[in-house]
């Protein structure tokens, strides 16, 4: 149970300043959107179309096409990113974990279990670390 | 009628103005600046090749004649308008909706992403202190790797539109390497969050700018942490030596083999625009964001427009020292092999910063001078150079063909003896 004596960083949590402080954010969004797509019609407008056979074939070096490029591929990629997804929403969860932990007052005594919970959920991790290091997960060959 | 205008006026506070006023000025400047720094870097290849580099496009443009060259610099106008009026051409096999997404979607996340860069530091207006950045919301430096982990999309769904071996190999590759790049750099986010207690951009600069022993530029406490950012910033942006996903001398153009016109130059605006934030990013948590020099605390946190507008020339020039030290690598290094860039991901630079975020940890706990964060630095290189022979090997990846006539054939050597 956190105590009332627990000093977190003063943040903003009306909703209404939330809202104006994503404002920016959305402007910024829209800017993007509008950009991108209308650079994609002026140069669909502005440019030549000129269409042909052997134009329209697959670019493979100059090369007739062998077969189509949806190919099955490596396993080797699925697997990094299994293991990126753990890392990945480790780190989400430390960050909270980070932003707390420096402003814990010494007198609330919080600190040290602070710590050893965030050990032990490093720990956690670096033991699937260390499985899929020994399992061969990083060993290109 | 009259409920709106009251809306607007509770909406449109001087921060909100603010904020987009360095909207427009900024990102009207990055899409300049990604024309220039087309041109910025192909001065620099020049220059690391020892040639002169485009020098001939003045700002005459054929309508009038000058005497001038002015150093080449109208080239990046000329290839802006030449790129738009090319053919925007769609192969058959694509699959067009998402052939057209991708792009969009590099240049939009690399548009959004600088968003919490505080270019200008605090300002005074009357009574309140105004943020002169894009936004200021309070996940601070989470934000833009949130929207760079995004961008992995416009690589991948390009690749795998595109229906070509080429693109989809690139976009595969990118995928890993991205994916595999962010770990560390978030951990090494984590930890600068660690350090500073707070995820605020504005507060991050601030408190390297306060000035004394014990805030000072983080790259002095945590030099090791600088350098495996930058390499990640670097292999987040597809930079040379990580541009494994367009490495034209295997796969044509990578992902973007297909593209053509307008749609091919927005995924190089968006990876000039990624340079930019990363840069940014860099000189904010490792540099002192606007600081001018270490340990003096020169400047004051608030200040009026004419300490902004010197913040904004400082950081700028942060910003323009690491876009140059990017180029100069890109023209110098040789580019990594897909194995030798997974093993630096994942055998390297994940347990090194996990060891050093542990240290943090502790150091935080402990509330030891930040000074101990450098000896944590020493001590996990130090480490790293002895502990790395140790680790288990992988098998050798060069596997040598005994094909004849080649140097390492064994056969020849036995066929000139006998």
């Amino acid at each position: 149970m956190l105590s009332p004596t627990t000093t977190f960083p003063v943040m903003p949590v009306l909703a209404e300043e939330y809202l104006s402080h994503y404002l920016p954010i959305a402007l910024l969004v829209v800017m993007a959107l509008v950009f991108g797509f209308g650079n994609l019609v002026l140069t669909s407008i502005l440019g030549p179309s000129r269409k042909g056979a052997v134009k329209g074939t697959v670019y493979e070096s100059g090369m007739n096409p062998i077969g189509s490029a949806r190919h099955r591929f490596n396993v080797r990629f699925y697997i990094v990113a299994m293991t990126f997804l753990v890392f990945d929403v480790e780190i989400v969860f430390l960050y909270p974990w980070a932003t707390v932990f420096p402003n814990l007052s010494e007198a609330s005594g919080l600190s040290a279990m602070f710590l050893a919970r965030m050990l032990f959920f490093i720990l956690t991790s670096v033991l699937a670390f260390a499985y899929a290091w020994r399992k061969g997960v990083f060993r290109y060959d | 009628m009259q409920d709106i205008i009251s809306c607007l006026q509770s909406i449109a506070t001087p921060q909100l103005i603010a904020h987009v006023i360095v909207i427009m000025v900024i990102a009207n400047l990055m899409l300049g600046g990604c024309a220039y720094l087309i041109l910025l870097e192909r001065k620099v290849a020049a220059w690391t090749q020892d040639r002169i580099g485009p020098n001939r496009v003045n700002f005459s443009f054929g309508l009038v004649s000058l005497k001038s060259k002015h150093f080449g610099l109208g080239q990046a106008l000329v290839d802006g308008v030449k790129l738009l009026v090319k053919e925007d051409y769609d192969p058959p096999q694509v699959d067009k909706i998402l052939f057209y997404l991708a792009p969009v979607f590099a240049v939009g996340t690399a548009l959004v992403g600088w968003a919490i860069i505080p270019w200008g530091g605090l300002m005074q207006w009357g009574d309140q202190t105004l943020v002169i950045a894009a936004a200021d919301i309070n996940i601070g430096i989470i934000y833009p790797l949130a929207i760079g982990s995004l961008a992995v999309y416009g690589v991948v769904v390009g690749g795998y539109a595109s229906t070509n071996k080429y693109s989809f190999l690139g976009a595969l590759r990118a995928t890993a390497q991205m994916l595999s790049y962010e770990i560390p750099m978030s951990l090494c986010v984590l930890i600068i969050i660690l350090m500073s207690g707070t995820p605020r951009a504005e507060d991050i600069a601030v408190l390297q700018a306060a000035g004394g022993l014990h805030h000072s530029w983080n790259i002095l406490f945590q030099p090791l942490l600088a350098v495996i950012f930058f390499t990640c910033v670097l292999a987040e942006c597809n930079r040379a030596p990580f541009d494994l996903a367009e490495s034209e001398q295997e796969l044509v153009g990578g992902y973007h083999t297909e593209y053509s016109s307008m749609k091919w130059a927005l995924f190089f605006l968006g990876e000039y625009m990624h340079m930019i934030t990363g840069s940014a990013m860099f000189a904010l948590l490792f540099l002192g964001g606007w600081d001018l020099l270490p340990f003096l605390g020169a400047l004051p946190a608030v200040g009026g427009i004419g300490l902004v507008l010197l913040k904004f020339a400082i950081f700028a020039g942060k910003v323009f020292f690491l876009l140059f030290v990017m180029m100069w690598i890109r023209w110098s290094l040789p580019r990594f092999r897909f194995d030798q860039l997974m093993r630096l991901a994942w055998r390297s630079l994940i347990p090194m910063t996990l060891i050093l975020l542990l240290a943090s940890g502790v150091i935080v706990y402990l509330r030891l001078s930040p000074w101990y964060f450098l000896l944590a630095n020493i001590a996990v290189f130090v480490g790293g150079l002895f502990v790395g022979p140790l680790l288990p090997q992988g098998p050798p990846v060069n596997r040598r063909v005994p094909l004849a006539g080649s140097r390492f054939s064994p056969l020849v050597e036995v066929a000139a003896k006998g």
